[in-house]
């Protein structure tokens, strides 16, 4: 990893258990508000994650009972005040802007992202929460697409990961309104895969994370990549096995899957 | 609004209460079927709502037993008796007015929420999935029912009715033509919000205020990405880079940043 002053205070940081990696969006005096060195933190980690051979899998969370405010209110003033113009306006939303490239890796990268949110998950930050294969939340998480209520857009990727998680017709609603929702609700409209009790959630964030790590890396990888693109018609869908099962189909791990299946013992793995 | 001749009975009625306009199918001894004239009359209404800017958002509901029956069955029978009953008028009139409203609702840039008590057959179901809230009385019922006539679904149905319960649950639906209770269809997603029967205006209303409450641009422009932008990921960024500079550049969110830090109401003017 790059080397890091030492005295310089992280705003996203990094941990491990085991193989998993943990990053801890952590600045709560700002209640883990979005601000730019926090993403800067969070996308330095996760170019390095995803390229990382130990790494097996990402939990994502946020430190002080906070998950994110979301977006800066303060510095959406800021923004305004110092005159921030259409041009410059478009290029912080454009296609390598560092949101959507936080995004985009959460969502295409090879490894296995869980999201672990304890307390709000609001506007970008509910965004960031959805990002990933698999969201637990504490029974006390709030939620909210409150974006429209700043007289902004949804961003972050919302229109996609929510309507996801939860189809059309209810993200419509949601990120239309953007009125605040409960856990529950968020579990049963899909938004979220499990409710866990306060406090619970990187606990039940690692468990699950240590799911998707036992499956062999290439096949979670080209699987991964198919659910973000493959799924919408039945050509689509058999377009990605013809691509990608013969790959899979080749690896040392398929052969090795094999081979301890049928001599029931445990399988080792080397991503090949 | 547009004058209304006082003694014209409109099949589509139109009421203001506030900013929020409420359409009555109003048309109880045809069964609120979605005749020629509530077409014409909904298209007049929508034409001029949607260019009142003192319009905030628009609810339509039916009557207290029967939201819509669907398609006019007679009418479906006049038109096998016309001489110039062929494939392409009747590939023609997929061009027209009921076609343009579903759009519009599914699409305008104003709030649209439908309150529905008792049965919403056919295009009735297509009319009460064609917004951004459908609030339902328990008593009500729906069903996909134009298969059952021997035609496809129409009024955008493919679409709305598969956004809203998603391609497994809509293929059973629309196949089928089978009734769907109320309470199946919350649970499928078909509805958002289940109420006690004779209450749906009521929840509609409280509905439609809430999106009313939102700023009209940011509501226009999210709108318009919900209708289409959700599919992959970079169709989403697509969205969000066309849209996000524009709203981020509006009075509206100025004032919300304002008001959201000075702790006060904003006050929006839709620019």
């Amino acid at each position: 990893m790059s080397a890091t002053p030492v005295a310089e205070v992280m705003e996203t940081t990094l941990s491990w258990e085991g193989s998993i990696a943990i990053l801890t969006i952590n600045n709560p005096s700002r209640r883990n508000a979005l601000s730019p060195p926090v993403r800067e933190d969070m996308m330095r980690h996760l170019n390095e994650l995803m390229a990382s051979r130990k790494c097996r899998g990402i939990v994502m969370t946020g430190a002080g009972g906070v998950y994110s405010s979301g977006g800066d209110v303060k510095n959406m003033k800021g923004r305004t005040e110092r005159g921030m113009d259409f041009a410059e306006r478009r290029l912080n939303q454009s296609q390598d802007a560092l949101s959507h490239r936080i995004v985009r890796t959460l969502m295409e990268g090879p490894k296995p992202v869980v999201q672990a949110v304890e307390g709000p998950a609001l506007g970008a930050g509910l965004a960031y929460a959805l990002s990933g294969d698999y969201t637990v939340v504490a029974s006390n998480a709030k939620f909210s697409g409150a974006q429209v209520l700043r007289g902004l857009c949804p961003d972050g990727g919302f229109y996609y990961t929510l309507t996801v998680r939860c189809g059309p017709g209810r993200a419509r609603e949601l990120l239309l309104s953007g009125r605040s929702f409960t856990a529950q609700e968020a579990e049963r409209y899909g938004i979220v895969h499990e409710v866990v009790e306060p406090g619970k959630a990187l606990e039940a964030g690692l468990k699950a994370c240590e799911r998707f790590a036992a499956v062999p890396p290439l096949a979670f990888a080209l699987t991964k990549s198919a659910m973000n693109h493959s799924y919408h018609t039945l050509e689509a869908c058999f377009r990605a096995e013809q691509d990608y099962q013969p790959v899979v189909g080749l690896s040392r791990d398929h052969k090795e899957s094999v081979a301890a299946f049928l001599e029931k013992r445990k399988p080792n793995y080397i991503g090949e | 609004m547009s004058a209304q001749p006082k003694n014209e009975v409109m099949e589509m009625q139109l009421r203001r209460e506030g900013g929020i306009a409420v359409m009555t199918i109003n048309n109880p001894s045809r069964r609120n079927a979605w005749s020629e004239p509530v077409k014409n009359d909904t298209l007049k209404h929508l034409a001029s709502l949607l260019g009142d800017k003192s319009c905030r958002a628009i609810v339509i509901t039916g009557g207290k037993d029967i939201f819509s029956a669907g398609g006019d069955v007679k009418g479906m029978k006049d038109r096998h008796n016309r001489d110039a009953d062929d494939y392409m008028s009747r590939r023609l009139y997929r061009t027209g007015p009921g076609n343009h409203i579903m759009k519009t609702l599914v699409s305008c840039p104003k709030p649209v929420v439908t309150a529905v008590e008792g049965a919403a057959f056919g295009i009735g179901m297509g009319l009460a999935v064609a917004s951004d809230y459908t609030v339902a009385a328990s008593n009500s019922r729906f069903a996909a029912a134009q298969i059952r006539r021997g035609l496809c679904p129409d009024g955008y149905m493919y679409y709305t009715v598969t956004a809203r319960c998603g391609p497994g649950r809509a293929r059973e639906i629309l196949l089928s033509g089978r009734e769907v209770s109320a309470a199946e269809a919350e649970r499928y997603g078909i509805v958002h919000e289940l109420v006690e029967p004779g209450k749906a205006l009521e929840a509609a209303m409280v509905a439609a205020e809430r999106f009313a409450a939102v700023p009209p641009l940011a509501f226009a422009l999210t709108k318009a990405a919900m209708t289409d932008s959700y599919h992959t990921l970079e169709a989403c960024f697509r969205a969000e880079q066309d849209y996000q500079p524009i709203v981020g550049l509006s009075k509206d969110h100025k004032e919300s940043v304002a008001a959201f830090l000075e702790k006060r109401k904003p006050n929006y003017t839709g620019e």
